[in-house]
Formats: C-alpha cells, structure tokens, sequence
C-alpha cells in the first residue's frame, strides 16, 4: 500500500508529516513489511503494508508522555501547551480513518487556511510570526498572523517531530531532522540511528558546527549498518534544520535551512573500513575543537563538511597542522588512505 | 582548469616526495621548520612558489646531510614545477601541505625515534 504526502514548500513541516504518517502506518500495520518513505520531488511516498485501524490501542504508544513535548511545543506554556497536547492525542485516535484517506491520494492543504490548529515556530520556523507580513511599516504595530493547518496534517506533523526530531543545545537551541532521500529510508532504522545520536553530545561552538557533528554522527551510524547483514542503506538528502534562540522570555528565529549530506555519502559509498576511520578523526576534531579557544579548527571543520572545496579542504588542514605540531594538544594525524579518501572527494 | 583535482596531483610522484621532507621537517623535532611552512602557505605566484622551495630545501639538506634523510630528487624538483605550470600554485600548495598532515609511516617513525635517540 502507497501513501503520499504532498509537500507544502515547508521543509521541516512536510518531512514531519512524512514522518508522522510513517510512524502510525508502522504502528499500526497487520504485516512484517518495513515502512519505508522516499522524496519524489514534489511529495513523498510512503510504503508500507497494510493496515488496520479497528485497533487503535498501539496509536496511544505514539504520544506518550515521556516525549519531548516541551520541545515541540517550544513557544507555548502552560494551559495552551496542555490543550495543544490533548488535541493532538484527540485527532490522532477520532479521525485515524481520515488522517489515512487524505493521503491514499494526491492531495493538496492549504497551510494559510482560518481553520484548523496554529503551527508553531518550533514546528517550521518559517510558520513564525511576522515572516509574511510587514510589521514595522504598518500604521498599527501588528505582531503577524499564525500560520494555521488542517488538524491531522499538524497532528501527523507532531508525531513526527516528537520521535524523529533531533534537538541540541548551544549557541541556539536547534532542530535537526534529516530529509529522506530519493532513494529512501526506513522508519524504524532511523529511529533506532536516532536514539544513537541524542545520547551524544555535539559541538556547540555554532550552529553549523553542531549541525557538522550531528551529520559525522549520522554518517557514522548509517556506515557502522552498513557492515551488518542488512545491505540496505538508509538514503537522507540533508539535514534540515530551525535554530531558534531566546530573548527574554520569547522564543525568536536564529537561523534555518539545510545541511548538505552528500559529501559525507559519497565517502561512506566507495569503503567499509576508510570512511569509519575518517568519521572517526573528524569526530574528535569536533570535539577538541570544543573547548574554549580551540574553536578554529571545528569552525573551520564544519565548513568543510558543509562545503568541501578545495579552499576549505586549504583552511582547515592549515589549522590541523598547526594543532597536529602543538605537543600540548594530543590531536590525531590522518592515516594516509583515509587523506587520500578526503582529497579524492574534495571537489575544485 | 575548474576540471581539475586535487586527488590527482596529491597522488602524483614528486609531489609525495616533496610532501614527505616536508613532513619530515615539521614533525622532526631536530628540524622543526615552521618557516617553511609558512612561507608555502602565503605563496601566490610561480615565482615566489620557486624561491620558497629554494629556501626550504636550503634549510632541509643542512639537516638531511645530518641526520641521514632521504632528499627530494632533482627529477622531482623539475616535476613539481612543472605541476606548477600546468595547474596552480593554490592546488599544488593545497596538496603538499596535505601530506604534511598524513600520520608518518612506521619507517619514518622508526626514523624520527632513532634521530630522538641521537644514534643519526
């Protein structure tokens, strides 16, 4: 059985749908068959077996309390972020029915709708306040209109965001969620991968340094699957992320967009053992370049990975050697093949 | 030239010759030859690309001629100015100090160690 999500143009919004609806067809499926979601471009396909909704008692594992709420719903408190919790729980067990029609075909929402449940900033960032409208020329300050979405889409994208969203800290408070591939990923890999990443702990110097180091963690997982008897490798296009940041008490935008991952895939393809090796140095790099006064050497990194020319590939190897020849620091030296690997990968 | 690699010039023959002495004479720590270094890493033009070489292996084969170490070779010499010309000085800068990077050999930490030891 197919199942499509149409995408809106909201990155982070249509991947947590994707997602959310991945999740409830795995709960609720009556085979082995794996639930897998693939980006088609203009929407994603999910694949799963078939299901049966009469059941509807795993639907309640999927909105326990022990998830990250607080974080989903970042900008609210309180009794709106209660009546937030209960609605979700609500859509997902009265109208399971609907939620799975809308999507047995291609059909477009309208996400600037009056109707249905406000999205969030911590959901997309680009569903802030005041990104649509000018508030500043207007005659009478405005603060801008919510952006507001069908229940069960917004619904879908709560589940999705709860399991599958990756948060850290620093700089930012950041949302990392990768976007499946074209050629796809499976829901329960990634939820397993993802567990693996939340126990550890990330740069923080920038929001491009965390987002580096949540990638080599990533790909770190996908290339240590990629041995086992599973050939089947879990294809994410990028990471797409929301940074927000706090003034006073108000959560605001810092930063959004995507994380390229290819330049890390195109390393895990040729190699087994290399790559892991490169993950490896790059990891404790990103660590040692944690520390105050070290942070060149993530900085320059994290723009390596994020964008590997050979200017970049330049810059950051000048700050490894000069840690590399500073004996009070204990970095490591790149094994021979694992350089060859890097500069063979570092586009002009 | 945007066609260009910098896997292919990291792999060629006299640019891993010269990468190693440089490797040499920053890791080495009768050596140390910063300078080096850092006159490779601002270097711009042909020119001044020649004349950085010029002085690093002045400086290298004082030490070479004390402690033993393998020289680049004159073939190799001709060949990465040759690089040079074909290609770019950023490339072929990018590339050597690349293989200063590389974690030294068992030979050559054989090498270093017995230098450590003063039995050159």
């Amino acid at each position: 059985m197919q199942y499509y999500v149409m995408k809106t143009g909201m990155e982070m919004f249509d991947a947590c749908r994707a997602y959310g609806l991945g999740l409830v067809l795995d709960a609720l499926r009556s085979s082995e068959q794996v639930v897998k979601i693939i980006d088609c471009g203009p929407y994603y396909q999910i694949e799963g077996g078939e299901v049966g909704i009469r059941n509807k008692e795993p639907l309640k594992g999927l909105l326990t309390s022990d998830l990250p709420w607080n974080r989903v719903f970042l900008t609210t408190r309180g009794t709106a972020r209660d009546r937030s919790v209960s609605k979700a729980k609500d859509v997902l067990i009265s109208q399971i029915g609907k939620m799975l029609d809308d999507h047995k075909d291609f059909n477009l929402i309208n996400p600037f709708d009056s109707g249905g449940e406000t999205l969030s900033q911590s959901q997309d960032l680009t569903a802030t306040k005041g990104y649509r409208v000018p508030v500043r020329t207007k005659v009478s300050y405005t603060e801008g209109s919510n952006v507001k979405v069908p229940a069960t889409e917004w619904t879908l994208s709560v589940i999705g965001e709860l399991h599958l969203g990756v948060w850290k800290g620093g700089e930012a408070l950041v949302s990392i969620l990768p976007k499946p591939g074209f050629e796809g990923i499976r829901v329960r890999r990634w939820r397993d991968i993802k567990g693996s990443i939340d126990k550890q702990r990330v740069s923080r110097i920038s929001t491009q340094t965390t987002l580096a180091h949540t990638a080599v963690l990533l790909a770190q997982e996908i290339g240590s699957r990629k041995t086992s008897d599973d050939p089947f490798i879990d294809k994410f296009s990028s990471l797409i992320f929301g940074a927000m940041t706090k003034t006073g008490n108000q959560w605001k935008p810092h930063s959004g967009g995507i994380f390229p991952l290819d330049f890390l895939y195109e390393l895990l393809e040729k190699d087994r053992k290399i790559p892991g090796e490169i993950f490896e140095i790059w990891d404790h790099v990103l660590r040692i370049g944690s520390r105050k006064g070290r942070e060149d050497i993530s900085l320059s990194l994290s723009e390596f990975i994020a964008h590997p020319t050979s200017d970049s590939w330049e810059m950051y190897q000048r700050v490894h050697l000069r840690y590399l020849l500073d004996e009070r620091i204990k970095i490591r030296a790149y094994p021979n093949e694992c350089i060859k690997e890097v500069v063979e990968n570092v586009r002009s | 030239m945007s066609e260009v690699k910098l896997e292919e010039i990291f792999r060629n023959e006299a640019v891993e010759d010269f990468g190693s002495a440089l490797r040499k004479a920053l890791r080495i720590k009768d050596i140390q030859d910063y300078a080096s270094l850092v006159e490779l890493e601002y270097v711009e033009t042909k020119p001044d690309f020649a004349e950085t070489i010029k002085k690093f292996l002045r400086r290298y084969e004082t030490h070479a001629r004390k402690l033993h170490l393998k020289r680049p070779t004159e073939e190799n010499l001709n060949s990465l100015m040759g690089l040079v010309d074909k290609y770019d000085v950023k490339l072929v800068r990018a590339a050597l100090i690349s293989h200063a990077l590389v974690k030294s050999s068992k030979e050559e930490e054989i090498e270093e160690e017995e230098i450590e030891k003063g039995g050159e």
